[in-house]
């Protein structure tokens, strides 16, 4: 292994480190456990991987196996991470974070189970089989980031520091993974090198993006917002979707 | 190959592109606002379709008729052009009422400790099917398909919605002021 690779390494060990003394110094444990579950074990896999790769030599089916469980166990620490960040966004608004939480379930739900057939088909084939599970849980990871914030913004909840740079960093790592590996899966070795490069620059990217968000001290968390009377919502709704209803019919009448 | 890649790379760049968009937003850069503070009803409150009474005696097919008789083809396709942008300029004004008791709406779903799953899911989609149709009627009525009276009929409605959403308003100002009170105590 050229020097490059272990200062490479070395450093971006030393970054995942920093970051998790950040976030227990930033007080993040307790609202984002998850987060905290998904550095230790990404700093846990970091120190594991160079003394596997002298160990068992980088083609060994031994590292293989060791490289891929790793990953799909951080890829699903990513997914726990995404849907306790629509949590944090959302937990204070209770009946709209019910109503998510049931959206989030389907959605992720559907996209497991999308990935699971997609890794069928990839058979019988054991490496293509797991760079297309990947891929299909990393679109799993976007796609409830996605709708977890869209749900945010259609509600107009503003997520609160260190969120969205957090939720950026896991989306940019995870787009960028499901390309990645559609690519791999088709190219494969000729592919190979670059995918590396690709997956290891966009885990900086991501990485760098985490360190911003928890560099400075967090502001303060904003109050819990009081909630409306029930009757307020039980009164305006019905009569805006009913308004809502009749102002549809009226102007599809003028169209016909 | 190529085609594969090409298309792979648009996804991820159209959900990274998504991303940025539902993260930053333009009007993020505005102050930070709480859930609280949105709740200014008379931001909220339709302005547009107040002026219904107006609008129907300029929309209305009397002025047509004496004109026909008195005013020269040219300087009466002049009026109609002009009564249509008027109309154009009222439909968007309407959308922005629309907007606005949308806006309402959800601001206090959001702020409900229960919300109904078939409300909520019923307005999203008559919205988005209330947003395609003013779309297109805007369309016909600047290629002059839509007769101006019918427009009318429309403000009517909306007039008798924003009537109907005040007096709901009534109650929410009430409830958001001693909201307010609890906030600053």
């Amino acid at each position: 292994m050229p020097l490059s690779d272990y200062l490479r390494w070395g450093a971006g060990t030393v970054l995942e480190i920093l970051l998790l003394c950040l976030v227990l110094r930033r007080g993040l444990a307790r609202r984002l456990p998850f987060f905290l579950l998904y550095l230790c074990l990404l700093v846990v896999y970091e120190v594991c991987y160079l003394p596997s790769l002298l160990r068992f030599g980088y083609q060994s089916h031994a590292m293989f196996a060791f490289y891929w469980i790793s990953q799909e166990v951080l890829v699903i620490a990513r997914g726990l991470v995404v849907v306790e960040i629509c949590s944090a966004m959302l937990r204070s608004y209770e009946g709209i974070w019910r109503l998510c939480r049931l959206a989030l379930s389907g959605i992720g739900g559907a996209l497991i189970f999308a990935a699971i057939l997609s890794a069928l088909r990839s058979g019988p084939w054991l490496p293509a089989m797991v760079y297309a599970s990947e891929r299909g849980l990393e679109l799993t990871i976007v796609g409830l980031l996605l709708f977890g914030l869209a749900f945010c913004r259609y509600y107009r909840v503003e997520p609160e520091p260190p969120i969205p740079l957090m939720a950026l960093g896991l989306g940019i790592y995870s787009a960028i993974q499901v390309a990645n590996d559609t690519l791999l899966g088709k190219w494969l070795y000729a592919y190979f090198p670059l995918w590396s490069s690709i997956r290891v620059y966009s885990f900086d990217i991501a990485l760098g993006l985490w360190l911003v968000s928890v560099w400075r001290t967090l502001p303060e968390r904003r109050p819990v917002p009081a909630m409306l009377d029930r009757g307020v919502y039980e009164g305006l709704s019905p009569l805006i979707n009913l308004h809502l209803r009749e102002l549809n019919s009226r102007l599809l009448g003028m169209l016909k | 190959m190529i085609a594969t890649a090409a298309f792979v790379i648009t996804l991820a760049l159209v959900l990274l592109g998504l991303l940025f968009w539902l993260l930053f937003p333009p009007q993020r850069r505005e102050r930070p606002k709480s859930a609280l503070d949105r709740l200014e009803v008379e931001d909220l409150r339709s302005l547009h379709s107040r002026y219904f009474p107006q609008i129907r005696q300029a929309l209305s097919a009397s002025d047509g008729a004496f004109l026909q008789r008195r005013v020269p083809r040219r300087a009466r396709r002049v009026w109609q052009a002009e009564r249509r942008h008027v109309a154009q300029q009222y439909l968007d004004g309407l959308r922005n009422d629309f907007r606005k008791l949308n806006r309402l709406a959800r601001t206090v779903a959001a702020l409900s400790p229960h919300v109904s799953r078939r409300q909520e899911i019923e307005r999203f989609w008559l919205c988005r099917h209330f947003h395609v149709l003013y779309w297109i009627v805007g369309l016909r009525l600047q290629l002059g398909f839509i007769p101006l009276p019918q427009l009318a009929s429309l403000t009517d409605l909306v007039g008798r919605l924003s009537l109907q959403i005040e007096a709901a308003m009534a109650l929410l100002e009430r409830d958001s002021s001693s909201l307010r009170e609890t906030f600053t105590t």
